[in-house]
């Protein structure tokens, strides 16, 4: 028995989130073999066409790669590619095109999972302009001085919640977190600006998204000191 | 001539069949006497299985056995049904670790799915007359909060009764689809569905004909039935002389019905006066004293709403209107505690007993592939891992996410040179593995040796829009993969569900030793009741605690006899402990009779409580 164990997670690798096993790659038609290009459906015989590997969130829901996403037209987007390619639509199709739905309609769902929350959103959008598979990851370094400071809110969290409750403990949170989430939403609108402006290759860039990568990595710590307060009442 | 999906409403208390007509409008299927509703009742006798409102009027017979609220067991082991059985009034068994009734005339067991089958069937009969065509799909409704199993064991009364299940879908959803789609609105909408055994909330986006499910959350143990039970148990506490009476089961039947019949007067009047003569009883039941013993279900509700809206991430305010379903919601202190909750109008306009019935008949429709222009996004009620060190789980898959999913994780050994993996499936929102339903468990071998840690091994969720659940390992260097498709651990296999249908509705073959076995079993589970409630209320005055130990014992090799399949052992274990007992039991007589006898008394003291 000694060599069977139960799985471990695997804490050292990067976690894949993005899946890899399309078996076509999305420029001609798996089944008239035309030209499809990006197309979800193919223009010649109207059969849906698998998603490829190199799509991400963003272009699976025909978006913008942006961090400020119009809420409305983010769900639109969500609501109109659930009705091309939602199984549920695809009944009476061939055995072939209903795993291709499946595929397809499970990325899409993830990608609006993904990109609805927009901290969930952010964690994605640096991943993949730096080209690395994202993950909300919580090894992320914080600078030490951050880690102090969260460990002295933590400590005054406790005696808040043992001395005047859960509703003050939460106040007391608050004062840290909204400041943070306001300073992440204006991250958001600067960094589009330079998606937008062409100094895609710059040094702000990347600066940019490695603050934003801190601010995030902090309100997550953050949100967990809150959510024990939530648990605790 | 057009192929036909219907939609079931299979309910604890009532079931429905409704289909959707060449005009586009749902409509439910009456029987020939034109009702619409079919009780979820099924009756045993010698003379033959009835179905429906003739069943139910054999309440009362002592030569049949009655079965209702059957949906309380669906999907689960014997074990876990302990609180039901002891609420219900006919014998359930274990049979093969699967709670059954025994159908002696007919030598055999009922389990939930085929009680389940034997009312679906009924609902088949009845449209297939109406329509004049054979009907063999179906879209079946289920609680929110129902897991796999008892997801599975519906789809297995399904296939019992000769219907291809296409979708099993969740009561809220479905209510929801039939309001929506009647008033056209577009919004954020909560459905809030009580029902006889069973709470389901859900939060759902409806735009331009796309129904996306938000959030659900739900309670499979809080229902009408709850607060009849709370009547009675009030009503027992007040009179010490009724509760020794209700020992008796017919008697708790007859409490529990006139409980009902109060309550649900209570919401045309403000008090109502009870009265049982033949248990010499009276009393008047006011309002604010229903409410005040339902204020604790009204909580448990709320917070599975509170549940939902975050999970939802949306706050009372953001919800445009809440929708009523559910015999229950009729209650009026959960319409006020509902209603002061979001501060928003209330939409109980459509009757609630068919709205359920009607949602399915339109998600049947869209199944059938006539209709592009509705869709139903359906969210995963339970979240789905698996278990890794230390008995930890690991979610993929969060509970509401919406379906079609795809989760995939890497993981790696514990153990130097490890080259098998054990793949633990796992159900449920608690944080150790043995505190979750445990789903399905595989290995993965041939794992290359390697240190621990080293190995990549890609665990695969995926859910198809059925919610269907296959998982897959791969070791990422070999390639070596391993897989399952989620079959329940309670549940009927392929083999089982084919045989029962082929037995079904042919004569169940003259088998001595199962006959006896049966019987045996039968009584002997009666015997253990009633004597299990009889240690419970005597004392050591009249049961001394050797006799009391005594037939401790007896008990337990009775019940090892059970588990065994030789009938004459449990009958000669059951004779046994009858005959320790009927001392206990002319004493227990004795004075219930005299209970009776006083019953005139009995109603003088238990005067009026407001
Ligand atoms: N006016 C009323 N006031 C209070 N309760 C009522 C009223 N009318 C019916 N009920 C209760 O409603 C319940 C039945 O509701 P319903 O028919 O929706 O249940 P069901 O669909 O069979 O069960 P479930 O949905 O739990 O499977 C019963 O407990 C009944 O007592
Ligand atoms: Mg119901």
């Amino acid at each position: 028995m000694s060599d069977t164990g139960t799985a471990e997670k695997n804490r050292s690798q990067a976690k894949l989130l993005h899946p890899d096993n399309r078996e076509h790659s999305h420029s001609v038609c798996w089944n008239c073999e035309k030209n499809v290009g990006d197309e979800d459906v193919c223009p010649s015989c109207v059969r849906v066409q698998p998603f490829g590997p190199e799509r991400d969130y963003y272009s699976i829901l025909g978006l913008p790669v942006r961090l400020a996403l119009d809420p409305r037209l983010l769900v639109a987007a969500y609501h109109e590619k659930s009705r091309t390619f939602h199984p549920d639509h695809h009944v009476e199709d061939s055995e072939k095109e209903q795993s291709i739905t499946l595929g397809n309609a499970s990325l899409v769902n993830l990608a609006f999972r993904t990109l609805r929350d927009p901290f969930l959103r952010a964690h994605y959008f640096i991943g993949h302009v730096k080209g690395k598979p994202a993950r909300p990851n919580r090894k992320a370094v914080l600078s030490s001085t951050a880690l102090m400071e969260i460990m002295d809110l933590k400590e005054e969290r406790d005696s808040l919640l043992s001395s005047q409750g859960p509703a003050a403990a939460e106040q007391r949170l608050r004062t840290v977190i909204d400041p943070i989430e306001r300073d992440i939403f204006h991250s958001f609108e600067e960094i589009d600006a330079l998606i937008e402006s062409a100094d895609k290759e710059g040094d702000t860039l990347s600066k940019a998204l490695d603050i934003l990568s801190e601010r995030l990595e902090k309100r997550s710590y953050l949100q967990n000191l809150l959510k024990e307060v939530k648990e605790a009442s | 001539m057009n192929r036909i999906v219907v939609g079931i409403d299979l309910g604890t208390t009532h079931s429905l069949v409704a289909y959707r007509r060449e005009d586009g409008q749902v409509e439910v299927i009456p029987d020939r006497e034109g009702r619409l509703l079919l009780p979820s009742v099924v009756a045993l006798s010698k003379d033959g299985v009835r179905v429906g409102w003739s069943a139910r009027e054999r309440i009362n017979d002592p030569e049949t056995t009655v079965i209702y609220a059957a949906k309380r067991l669906m999907g689960r082991s014997f074990a876990e049904t302990e609180s039901e059985r002891r609420s219900l009034t006919y014998p359930v068994v274990d049979h093969k670790g699967s709670p059954a009734v025994p159908d002696p005339s007919r030598n055999r067991f009922l389990t939930p799915p085929e009680i389940g089958a034997l009312v679906l069937r009924d609902l088949k009969t009845r449209a297939e007359e109406f329509l004049s065509q054979e009907v063999s799909e179906a879209v079946i409704t289920v609680p929110a909060y129902f897991n796999d199993a008892q997801r599975q064991a519906t789809k297995d009364a399904g296939a019992i009764a000769g219907l291809k299940v296409l979708r099993i879908i969740n009561e809220p959803t479905a209510a929801a689809l039939a309001y929506g789609l009647g008033s056209g609105k577009d919004g954020l909408f909560a459905i809030f569905d009580l029902g006889g055994g069973t709470f389901d909330f859900s939060l759902l986006d409806i735009r331009k004909g796309i129904f996306e499910v938000r959030a659900t959350s739900g309670d499979t143990h809080l229902g009408g039935e709850d607060f009849d039970r709370a009547i009675v148990s009030a009503w027992l506490e007040e009179n010490p002389k009724l509760a020794s009476l209700a020992e008796r089961s017919e008697v708790r039947d007859l409490l529990r019905k006139e409980a009902e019949r109060a309550k649900i007067a209570l919401s045309l009047k403000p008090e109502v006066e009870v009265a049982i003569p033949a248990l010499g009883f009276r009393t008047s039941l006011t309002r604010s004293r229903m409410n005040a013993l339902v204020e604790p279900f009204v909580d448990r509700t709320l917070s599975c709403v509170r549940a939902a809206l975050s999970d939802g991430g949306t706050a009372p305010a953001d919800v445009d209107g809440v929708i009523l379903v559910g015999g229950s919601t009729r209650f009026l202190r959960f319409k006020e505690a509902v209603a002061a909750f979001f501060g928003k109008p209330l939409f109980d306009s459509v009757d609630p007993d068919l709205v359920v019935a009607e949602g399915a008949a339109v998600q049947a429709d869209i199944l059938s592939g006539r209709r592009k222009d509705l869709l139903l996004l359906d969210v995963t009620p339970l979240s789905l891992g698996i278990e890794t060190i230390g008995g930890v789980t690991s979610t993929l898959i969060p509970r509401n996410t919406t379906i079609p999913a795809q989760a995939k994780e890497l993981f790696t050994t514990y153990v130097d040179g490890q080259t098998n993996v054990d793949i633990h499936v796992l159900q449920g929102e608690r944080e150790m593995a043995k505190d979750n339903r445990s789903l399905a468990r595989f290995t993965l071998s041939g794992v290359p040796p390697l240190p621990a840690g080293t190995p990549r091994i890609e665990v695969t969720f995926q859910i198809d829009a059925n919610g269907i659940l296959e998982v897959t390992a791969r070791e990422q260097t070999t390639g070596t993969m391993s897989n399952v498709v989620i079959q329940p651990s309670y549940g009927l296999d392929k083999d089982d569900v084919r045989s029962l249908l082929k037995e079904a509705f042919s004569h169940a073959q003259e088998d001595f030793a199962t006959r006896l076995l049966v019987d045996a079993k039968t009584e002997a589970q009666t015997v253990l009741n009633a004597t299990e409630r009889a240690l419970e209320k005597v004392g050591s005055d009249i049961l001394p605690d050797a006799d009391r130990e005594a037939i401790r014992n007896q008990m337990k090799s009775l019940r090892t006899a059970m588990e065994g399949t030789d009938g004459r052992k449990v009958r000669d274990e059951t004779q046994a402990l009858d005959r320790l007992t009927q001392p206990l039991a002319e004493r227990l007589m004795n004075q219930s009779l005299s209970n009776a006898l006083s019953g005139m008394a009995l109603s003088k003291e238990g005067g009026s409580h407001a």
